[in-house]
């Protein structure tokens, strides 16, 4: 949802004396963008086709008829979903605190739950390997107050943890930016026709904060299908997500072809998902007959 | 059902800064009561004490009988249309209008009736499916309006309802919202900074200056009668001479001023005192018989205002206006005229000098 | 009381989310080498190692030029195209920017592996140059998002009123224009060195045993060990991070920062 450039291009009011010349500063980047990402995506994608030469569905057949690689995408699919839920319902309260400007406590609650998105997630991504491994953190805490339980490390359920925490800074700012736009009357005038707090909330400021939910699920689920530090690092090859599967066939084997053709399910997938998602909610916009 | 309300003494302040000090009205079952004054002045700040958003340091806000000064906002019965509407962006027209229908649990199919009604009252009968962003201000103005009157309340509050309008749009509706409140005979209370709009659409007005109530009357009663420097100068009133008063005769007091001895209706007045000579420009007339007091002076300025000349004279270093009708008058910088006024449009207010007029701001940006 | 609870949420939340992050510091302090907790000792020693040690001595240096590298260029070819973009408004401009911030829409797996297979088909070898060129695809974006947010903040009339004053149009730029993208500038050469500092997915195809950022050094670092020399070469990432981060706040604004992450949709 951008809210730099209204629908159409640029505010006409930004027509400057520069004139034309001035688009001539596009073509530096024109010229980069075409040679060093669509000319590099084209020979990607046509390798993917062309694992031996020939044009051929090779690379995609094997992997849709390989039950392995089948779960690998389920999985990634599967784990991105589930952290984007959790982050949403994690993260809603702190936006909400955060839109409440008279909170006290914001600054520092913007810079603890902010500021480790500017962390690398390899950092990260350790932190949550020495938490969660056999010694880790949660591991001695569990054994101190008698509960043994394995430890999470290298499994799916440490690698949604891990996710969540690197991805909860974009939900709790795509879902702030929402909350902070609706109108403050009308929480006031859902009062004193006789709305109590809980139906301030479920009537009026949940349905207007929709767009802020829509657009930080969008970007958490397909930044976490993309993600590859976090899910190589905390779950490792017992729990193998598309990324991981390219690095592995890109970098280890080498079968580029193969890699190509992985990376560009995983795109299609999110891409796809994104898509049905958008559509879902477009459609639920106009029937949303919320309140019943 | 409409409801007694019986304001008493609220005090409301912020930090040192005093809001609201003891602050007293009533409005009676189905009179409309205009909470008038000059931005700042608290009258937003009281609107919202009545409403349950703020909590006053004292006071009370009694209701039917019931002191509510402590119930919560939904709880007290009462519906708000707010300056910007504020209507849900997200609901249609008719769900809009439906929804304290809904939070009062009312059945369905009476809901429906009721919204249509409402609807058709405020003349906005087929829009029920638009939404608010679909509209234009004066409809999205008629729209807030039906939410509240829908659901019936004891108490009526609005909040600048007007002032969002063009000029044009908020004469017409003045006089319209005053026919459509009247038929539905529910106690009001209305914010509003005009003096214009409160004359026309309220039954009694209750003049706010700095947190305080300057006078509380009828609308003919503020205009004719201003009771001080404040209330006059706020309703347009633009003569003012200092006097003192030096007798008391068939019912008039006369006053020694700098335009000489005037004559203003009273009936009693303290000899000595130094008061205000108050008129208004309309009833200034030209010539020596229109009234009790006749004064002549030099024209300093003269300038055309369509229907009138406005003609301001000086003598003995005071200065009158007068609005002259233009084919009566004749008269230039220079001239020397004489003009007369009855002692009955003639106000005498207590105290000398200018009435200080406080514009803070604070007020408005701590609601 | 509602208040109450809700505060007692967001400072649990909190503390968890700066936990991973302090314990590797923590760790990266601790005197014994493998993980343990409590901590025997505390001591620096193991900053001294990555210091002196020529791999990670040779990695941080590395990542430190190319950091320095995409700040500058992406800045450069980032704020050319937001520029271009202000000035060709018509109907192409709304999609050449979708286009310029598509990058970010992709898997950055695939944009790395992609620029691998061009390289190794040209057979140009991993350099400093053949990252940074790598990681400037993913920090333009936000470059050029981040000037087009502080245009917003630009009155055109200033600019008119300095063109028939007799300015002409580079003087514009200079005297009036930029003086008031000046923040989204410095919020884009200060977003774009974390971005590479940051990055894995992209390093970890274009480099080789003797390109190596930091970041990628650690990685694979960690696949195969957890201990306290690990955990203070990642305390020397945040280090950096911070200290940008830090240096963005003060000079324009810690605000700035947040606006870039959003992604357009």
């Amino acid at each position: 949802m951008s809210t730099l450039v209204e629908k159409g291009g640029l505010p006409s009011a930004t027509r400057t004396p520069i004139g034309l010349h001035a688009g001539l500063l596009l073509v530096p980047a024109i010229l980069f963008y075409a040679v060093l990402f669509v000319w590099p995506l084209i020979i990607s994608t046509w390798g993917s086709f062309t694992p031996t030469g020939k044009l051929s569905l090779q690379t995609y057949t094997h992997f849709f008829s390989d039950g392995f690689y089948r779960s690998v995408l389920w999985r990634s699919l599967r784990i991105s979903a589930i952290t984007t839920l959790m982050t949403l319902i994690i993260g809603y309260p702190i936006a909400v605190y955060l839109s409440q400007n008279w909170r006290k406590g914001r600054s520092v609650v913007v810079f603890l739950v902010i500021a480790p998105m500017f962390v690398s997630a390899v950092v990260r991504s350790y932190g949550w390997i020495i938490i969660l491994g056999p010694n880790g953190l949660l591991s001695s805490f569990t054994k101190a107050i008698g509960l043994p339980m394995g430890h999470l490390l290298y499994s799916e359920a440490g690698v949604i943890i891990a996710l969540t925490h690197v991805f909860l800074p974009f939900m709790v700012i795509a879902l702030a930016g929402s909350l902070q736009q609706i109108d403050p009357s009308l929480a006031r005038a859902a009062q004193i026709l006789g709305a109590n707090g809980f139906s301030v909330f479920m009537r009026v400021t949940l349905p207007l904060s929709l767009p802020g939910i829509s657009a930080g699920s969008v970007i958490v689920f397909c930044l976490a299908a993309s993600g590859f530090v976090t899910p190589a690092l905390v779950g490792g090859a017992a729990v193998p997500v598309m990324p991981y599967l390219v690095y592995k066939e890109g970098l280890l084997v080498l079968n580029w072809p193969f890699a190509s053709a992985v990376a560009l399910i995983l795109l299609v997938a999110t891409a796809l998902a994104t898509a049905i998602y958008t559509f879902a909610m477009r459609d639920g916009a106009s029937k949303r007959s919320v309140v019943r | 059902m409409q409801a007694h309300l019986d304001v008493r003494h609220l005090r409301k302040s912020y930090g040192a800064f005093t809001a609201l000090d003891d602050v007293s009205f009533t409005a009676a079952p189905g009179e409309i009561v205009a909470l008038l004054g000059p931005s700042g002045c608290g009258k937003t700040t009281l609107l919202n004490l009545i409403a349950g958003f703020l909590t006053p340091d004292a006071g009370s806000v009694i209701v039917g009988g019931r002191d509510i000064v402590n119930m919560a906002p939904h709880k007290r019965d009462m519906a708000m249309v707010f300056q910007n509407y504020a209507l849900f962006p997200h609901m249609s027209v008719e769900r809009n209008v439906a929804f304290g229908l809904k939070m009062r649990n009312v059945a369905s199919d009476e809901v429906g009736k009721r919204v249509q009604e409402a609807l058709d009252l405020v003349q906005l009968g087929n829009l029920g499916k638009r939404y608010p962003k679909e509209l234009s201000g004066g409809q999205q103005q008629r729209v807030a309006l039906a939410r509240a009157l829908v659901v019936r309340p004891s108490v009526l509050l609005l909040d600048e309802p007007l002032s969002n309008l063009d000029a044009l749009l908020r004469k017409r509706m003045r006089e319209e919202m005053r026919q459509i409140l009247k038929a539905a005979n529910i106690t009001t209370v209305v914010v509003t900074h005009d003096q214009e709009e409160a004359l026309v659409s309220a039954d009694s007005i209750v003049l706010l200056a700095s947190g305080k109530v300057e006078q509380s009357s009828t609308p003919n009663e503020l205009y004719e009668r201003p009771s001080t420097i404040f209330s006059a100068r706020f309703m347009d009133v633009t003569n003012f001479l200092d006097g003192v008063v030096i007798g008391h005769e068939q019912g008039n007091a006369v006053i020694d001023t700098a335009f000489g001895k005037l004559r203003a209706e009273v009936d009693s007045c303290t000899i000595g005192t130094k008061v205000t000579v108050a008129v208004r420009p309309e009833n200034i007339a030209k010539g020596e018989e229109a009234g009790e007091n006749c004064v002549t002076g030099e024209v300093i300025s003269s300038s055309y205002h369509g229907p009138v000349r406005r003609i301001e004279i000086e003598a003995n270093g005071a200065r009158l206006i007068a609005d002259i009708p233009v084919k009566r008058c004749l008269s230039k910088v220079g001239d020397r005229l004489s003009v007369s006024w009855p002692a009955d449009d003639t106000r005498l207010l207590p105290g000398q000098g200018h009435a200080p007029v406080d514009g803070k701001n604070l007020e408005d940006m701590l609601q | 009381m509602m208040n109450r609870v809700l505060t007692a949420y967001v400072a649990f939340i909190s503390a968890l989310m700066i936990l991973p992050i302090a314990i590797v510091i923590a760790a990266s302090i601790n005197s014994a080498a493998y993980l343990s907790f409590p901590p025997t000792g505390f001591s620096a020693i193991w900053y001294k190692e990555v210091l002196t040690d020529p791999t990670w001595s040779g990695s941080l240096w590395l990542t430190l030029k190319i950091g320095i590298a995409v700040s500058l260029l992406s800045t450069a070819l980032g704020v050319a195209a937001a520029l271009g973009l202000r000035a060709v408004n018509n109907t192409w401009s709304g999609a050449l920017q979708t286009f310029f911030l598509s990058p970010l829409m992709l898997p950055t797996v695939l944009i790395g592996l992609s620029l691998m297979q061009l390289y190794q088909s040209l057979g140009i070898r991993a350099s400093v140059l053949t990252v940074t060129l790598g990681q400037l695809l993913i920090a333009c974006p936000y470059v050029i998002r981040l000037v087009l947010a502080s245009f917003n903040g630009i009155d055109p009339r200033l600019e008119r009123a300095a063109s028939i004053l007799g300015a002409n149009p580079i003087r514009v730029f200079w005297h009036v224009t930029f003086p008031l993208i000046r923040h989204g500038v410095l919020a884009g050469l200060l977003f774009s060195f974390i971005v590479s500092l940051d990055d894995v997915n992209i390093a970890l195809f274009l480099s080789d045993v003797h390109t190596t950022p930091l970041p990628v050094q650690l990685f694979s670092y960690i696949e195969q060990n957890a201990d306290s020399l690990g955990a203070a070469a990642a305390s020397l990432l945040v280090l950096l991070a911070c200290g940008a981060v830090f240096i963005c706040d003060r000079l324009v604004g810690i605000e700035w920062l947040f606006g870039a992450k959003q992604r357009s949709t």
